[in-house]
């Protein structure tokens, strides 16, 4: 099976989560999935666009970066869009995950399964990124919890389980790794300096996160 | 006593941001209009700040208190995708 992964390169919290997507591009491939990477500067809607009517094989659609409540932001800030809710492109009978974004879930989530997506995750609200802190590496624990989504639905999909089935489970995954980041987080609020903002960090990363299933 | 202003500002762009929490060793104070938030404390102390604003990557620091007046400032970088 085949994904694109988009992932620009904006600023400190971008920076991040293109990292995080090197990551998700290595777990694919360890699953025997082909990946196609848009980086940084190739998150513009015309190279997004391309890639999504070459690329018609594709059936997981993976963007981590900034986003609003109507579009995929990509590279350009207060541009259109790679995706949005005014021009949603082809992705009819894909998968299409924004995660980790911001506020996507509010009306792109609809306006791509209305046009024929199998399925779409997103946040409600917005997500935060996570940093190496000098008690902890919070950046990992972000990394492993966003992963496991990926992961799970991967590994559902390879073994023949349904879109709804894949998102369903990948999702109920997701949160139960945050709720253990969380937990661990509360467990160290005396000693590690930080945890308290990244009690709150994981919660809203949880709990807005949201999906449409066709 | 001493005085300890802690001035929060976002590091992208410099500007003060105004209604942070700004805690030193458990008490919690507002930012002003300008960032600052201002601590009367022991000379000799050492304190233990965090700021935090839902926008931004959490700051921690440990300053020990060697002068009447000890400006903090505090550059936070955004957190939100």
């Amino acid at each position: 099976m085949k994904a694109i992964v988009a992932s620009p390169f904006l600023w400190p919290p971008t920076h991040i989560s293109y990292t995080l997507a090197d990551e998700l591009e290595k777990l694919l491939k360890s699953f025997g999935w082909d990946v196609v990477r848009l980086h940084g500067p190739q998150n513009l809607r015309v190279v997004f666009s391309y890639a999504l009517k070459y690329h018609s094989d594709a059936v997981l659609i993976a963007y981590l970066g900034h986003a609003s409540p109507t579009m995929f932001m990509g590279e350009e800030i207060g541009g259109p869009g790679i995706l949005a809710v005014d021009n949603v492109g082809d992705v009819k009978e894909r998968i299409i995950v924004g995660l980790p974004a911001c506020l996507s879930a509010q009306k792109l989530g609809q306006a791509t399964v209305n046009a024929g997506a199998k399925a779409f995750v997103g946040s409600l609200e917005e997500m935060y990124a996570a940093w190496v802190e000098q008690e902890h590496d919070y950046m990992a624990d972000w990394f492993d919890y966003t992963l496991t989504f990926y992961r799970s639905l991967i590994s559902s999909l390879n073994a023949g389980k349904t879109v709804r089935e894949a998102s369903e489970k990948a999702l109920k995954d997701y949160k139960e790794r945050c709720t253990y980041y969380m937990e661990l987080y509360k467990q160290n609020l005396e000693t590690w300096q930080n945890s308290d903002f990244y009690v709150h960090a994981c919660r809203q990363n949880r709990d807005f996160v949201i999906g449409f299933i066709r | 006593m001493a005085r300890l202003v802690v001035t929060v500002r976002d590091a992208s762009t410099g500007a003060a941001l105004p209604y942070t929490h700004v805690e030193a060793d458990g008490v919690v104070l507002t930012a002003g209009l300008d960032g600052a938030a201002v601590f009367e404390v022991a000379l000799g102390a050492t304190k233990t700040i965090k700021v935090r604003h839902t926008a931004f990557r959490p700051w921690s620091r440990s300053v020990t208190i060697m002068a009447e007046r000890v400006e903090v400032p505090a550059d936070l970088e955004k957190a939100l995708l």
